[in-house]
């Protein structure tokens, strides 16, 4: 079917409106509240176009394109109504773009160019709207704000929020928040990109730059497993500020608040700004050649089988590949990314993070299961897929131990306390091995026997539903990223890969780490070297390094409360010979652990590659250059392997590391594996009175967003604990009194107390979002409340 | 034989001193400076100065609009919100050796703050001093704020 649009045939399908034409045809259509990612509303008027035969200018974004017919954007009649639509707009808009932070990239501004008349006749007062806060991320200025709704249309649509609206008609329009509250959206943020005028700006950014002096560089989100492609723009090496890099296969045109905010963390107090070594039991900045003597020195002194290295799943993947790589050379098999896994039961598992489908795919699903997935705040992305999908109707389910908030609604969810988490996928197991009996392609599939023995009958009708759901052709399971700390971990992988195979769903292991398939591959692993191969010693995994007492101990970019066994971990530091720490920033109290501390580039500062949940590599380049004395982490450990006796050309240059990596990696068959593990069935816990749940807030869990400090205005660390009404009665706390002690081993800590009936019986919830709380122990582990 | 007595009687050079000898009587036109200066325009282009309000608030908002203009990368500015939400500059450094006084900056500027003065005398003593700051080009311009509104209120007249 053909129209024509200023008298060029453009081809177009049924149903398309004349706006969708034209862009795909390069004409240009001023529009505002058109906005591609969200529904049509048709308000500003802006896009006004003639169509010839109808005396009335039509409205480009809404007008269905009809078969032969004749528009013109430029016409007489459309130029006029364009440019008084654009009068009317400038009534009551303040002439303050040198103020404004959208000056320059504001859609308003070049519109006013193009469109608008050159002097106003306008000499009456002007409109000015009240400004309130809504959240620490976003600066308001509703005076400038033109009622286009893109906002309003944005959280009802994309983040589901529901509190954010137009109030009043006409001249007193206004929109705004419902109550006097902050926006709660974990992607809030990008209300402030597609607000066409300077209404929404950043907060963190706000008034400290303009948008002609940045510089911009693609980079990859560090923070989830998604791998979000967004722009870094940068004003005198330091990062400015950071917008979405348009990917429909990944992100769209969104990004989280966590990726667009964390850069604030840069410059924080804690940067290591300069080699530190301990001398003489002092701490002091040292140059970079000395700090590496004292290394060399050092390690002339320690066992090499009684070291150990641990490297961070968020570090790129050149960085993972080179520290492995520097530690084999120099026999220290003990390496491990899995720090915050709890228990390590099955060595040989070859489970990792990875989605069965393109994260694209996950909108066409018809059923999702998850399971113990605090999803809409860990991995905001995926979550606004799933949102997607649950708006076509999709069935989704939930298995939690606490009562998360999704920005979708669950057909059936099943508040488990954590304990109960295996036997509830046992359960599920047991009706899906009586329901597929008779399936003929499953007769090849033999149940462990130890699932068989847990079989008990069932009794909860909601499994029922959940597994019928399931059974629904084109489903999806996801397994959360919280259970890493759940000492069934590993079992419940199991348990879940068996469940996939009986209803021929996908699956996916969620993680909060943004490299965690890249640590993997690059055999950042005891018992996998790059190419995920086997090698012959076999080295220790992150509990038993840290339980045994190593001499020598190597920690790259992590904080040392990223770690499960943080209390083991400090105790096994203070005990060993010399510490070593690849380190972007420390606390001061974890600094007195560490012999040599060397400045590492943060992410921002460095090129690299992050391999994310469906397995996509995604390179980027350096954003500014490092700050202080801070070097990029593959020349420290490329000048580490020269300095250990490595013969190293030096014109090697960041290129050659991946393209080196890039070749041992090529032939792995990683991600085509798809085994499920055998079931053992010692690996059960034991059930104690009152557990633990509740992990790490979504803007605590690395070391950079921990230091971001508008995000931590977000969810400030209120310090309080979460039990349910009937679990406090069991154990006599005392209702009135709003505070409680916990207990966990030796350590008490008093905090709030928040009576909270979506917490499961015998949980206490804590969210981890200061170091008191990682103090306090573990998460899944017993704990007890007492009165004050 | 003409020639010989023209060159005897040093007619050219006689010549030449009659053109002395009746500017003389001439009004002069070269000025005695330091003494005696020449008249400016009030459009001169001379040394920077940031303006105030009568009230004694600044006027530079910080929009970075000459520090784009300028064609010789003479001006640097770093910005912040100040307490009562507006954006004011931190720092504001022409720097004298690379500015071409070109009065880009002053046409760009929304809120008349960066003007260019009359001063065209001056001179530096240190190795930096050619880099004015903030507080000097304030300085300049509580000096001389008579003098620039006299020359904004000649300027715009003529338009």
């Amino acid at each position: 079917m053909k129209i024509k649009i200023n008298n060029k045939e453009c081809s177009f399908n049924k149903g398309e409106t004349i706006i969708q034409v034209a862009d795909r045809n390069s004409i240009h259509i001023p529009r505002f509240c058109y906005h591609e990612k969200l529904s049509i509303a048709a308000n500003c008027r802006m896009c006004l176009v003639e169509q010839v035969g109808i005396s009335k200018p039509q409205p480009a974004c809404s007008t269905p394109a009809m078969e032969d017919q004749e528009y013109f954007t430029k016409s007489e009649l459309a130029s006029k109504s364009q440019k008084n639509t654009m009068e009317f707009l400038l009534i009551n808009h303040p002439l303050d773009c040198p103020v404004c932070d959208q000056g320059g990239m504001c859609e308003l501004q070049d519109q006013a160019l193009m469109h608008g008349r050159v002097k106003s006749r306008y000499d009456q007062e002007k409109r000015v709207v009240e400004d309130y806060k809504i959240g620490p991320l976003i600066k308001t200025n509703m005076t400038r704000c033109i009622h286009c709704t893109r906002c309003v249309r944005y959280g009802e649509e994309i983040a589901g929020i529901k509190e954010f609206g137009a109030i009043g008609r006409g001249e007193n329009m206004e929109i705004r928040t419902y109550l006097t509250s902050a926006i709660n959206s974990p992607m809030s943020g990008n209300m402030i990109d597609i607000c066409p005028v300077g209404a929404l700006n950043a907060a963190p950014s706000h008034m400290k730059g303009r948008t002609w002096e940045l510089e911009e560089v693609k980079h990859i989100s560090p923070h989830d497993c998604v791998g979000s492609n967004m722009n870094i723009h940068i004003l005198d090496n330091n990062v400015f500020r950071v917008v979405p890099h348009e990917n429909d296969k990944i992100n769209e045109v969104w990004i989280s608040d966590r990726d667009r905010f964390s850069y604030e963390a840069l410059n924080h107090n804690e940067r290591i700004k300069r080699p530190i070594a301990k001398i003489n039991g002092r701490h002091v900045e040292v140059e970079w050649d000395q700090a590496f003597d004292i290394i060399k020195e050092s390690f002339s002194k320690i066992k090499f089988n009684k070291s150990a290295g641990f490297i961070s799943a968020n570090s790129t993947f050149e960085e993972q590949y080179l520290f492995q790589k520097w530690l084999r050379e120099n026999n220290i098999n003990n390496i491990d990314h899995r720090v915050s896994q709890n228990k390590f039961s099955n060595q040989n598992e070859n489970f990792y993070p990875k989605l069965d489908i393109s994260i694209k795919e996950i909108e066409r699903i018809n059923s999702i299961l998850l399971i113990d997935s605090d999803i809409t705040n860990e991995q905001p992305i995926l979550s606004h897929k799933i949102r997607k999908a649950f708006l076509n109707k999709a069935k989704i389910n939930s298995i939690y131990t606490y009562n998360y908030k999704y920005n979708f609604d669950t057909n059936n969810s099943l508040l488990v306390n954590p304990n109960s988490l295996v036997e509830t996928l046992i359960d599920i197991i047991e009706y899906l091995t009586v329901i597929t009996v008779n399936d003929k392609t499953l007769q090849n599939f033999n149940l462990p026997n130890g699932i068989k023995k847990k079989f008990k009958g069932l009794t909860n009708k909601k499994i029922i539903d959940i597994s019928n759901d399931l059974l629904i052709s084109n489903s999806l399971i996801l397994l959360g990223s919280n259970l890493v700390n759940h000492q069934d971990f590993e079992l419940c992988k199991v348990l879940t890969n068996i469940i996939s195979i009986l209803t021929k769903s996908k699956k996916g292991f969620l993680n909060n780490s943004c490299n965690e398939a890249g640590a993997r591959i690059a055999g950042c692993l005891p018992n996998k070297s790059a190419g995920f191969l086997d090698v012959k010693n076999i080295g220790l995994n992150a509990s038993d390094s840290i339980n045994e007492g190593m001499e020598c101990y190597m920690i790259y970019n992590l904080d040392l409360i990223d770690f499960y066994h943080y209390s083991e971990l400090k105790k096994s530091l203070s005990n060993a010979k010399f510490v070593l720490g690849f380190q972007s920033f420390v606390t001061e109290e974890d600094k007195n652990y560490y012999d040599v501390i060397l400045p590492l580039a943060t992410v921002f500062e460095s090129p690299g590659t992050f391999i994310n949940i469906e397995g996509q590599w995604q390179s980027f380049a350096q954003g500014c250059k490092p700050h202080f004395m801070s070097k990029e982490g593959w020349k420290i450990l490329t000048k580490l392997r020269a300095e250990f006796g490595k013969n190293i050309s030096d014109s090697l240059d960041y290129i050659d590391i991946l393209n080196e990596a890039d070749s041992v990696i090529r032939d792995s068959k990683f991600f085509e594996n798809n085994e499920y593990s055998d079931f053992k069935e010692d690996s059960f816990s034991s059930a104690a009175p009152l557990i633990r749940c509740g992990g790490s807030s979504s803007y605590y869990i690395d070391n950079i967003v921990r230091r971001a400090p508008s995000l931590n205005k977000v969810s400030p660390n209120n310090n309080s604990v979460s039990v349910n009404k009937k679990t406090l009665e069991q154990n006599n706390i005392d209702l009135s009194k709003n505070k409680v002690i916990v207990k966990q081993g030796e350590n008490t800590l008093l905090a709030k107390l928040i009576i909270d009936d979506n917490v499961s019986d015998n949980c206490v919830y804590i969210i981890n979002s200061s170091k008191e709380h990682y103090d306090l122990g573990k998460q899944f582990q017993p704990i007890i409340i007492e009165n004050v | 034989m003409k020639n010989y007595f023209k060159s005897f009687f040093l007619y050219e050079l006689l010549l030449g001193m009659k053109v002395t000898f009746l500017n003389m009587f001439k009004k002069k036109i070269t000025l005695r400076y330091p003494e005696e200066k020449a008249p400016q325009s009030p459009r001169f282009r001379g040394l920077h100065a940031l303006r105030r309000y009568p009230s004694g608030e600044e006027r530079c908002i910080g929009c970075k609009l000459c520090e784009a203009v300028c064609p010789a990368l003479a001006i640097t500015i770093d910005t912040e919100e100040r307490n009562d939400g507006t954006r004011r500059t931190t720092k504001y450094d022409i720097d004298l050796f690379k500015c071409i006084f070109c009065g880009f900056c002053e046409e760009a500027c929304p809120v008349d703050a960066i003007v260019e003065t009359r001063i065209f005398e001056y001179h530096f003593e240190e190795r930096g001093d050619n880099i004015l700051k903030k507080g000097d080009l304030l300085k300049i311009g509580d000096k001389y704020e008579n003098e620039i509104l006299m020359d904004q209120a000649a300027k715009s007249q003529r338009n």
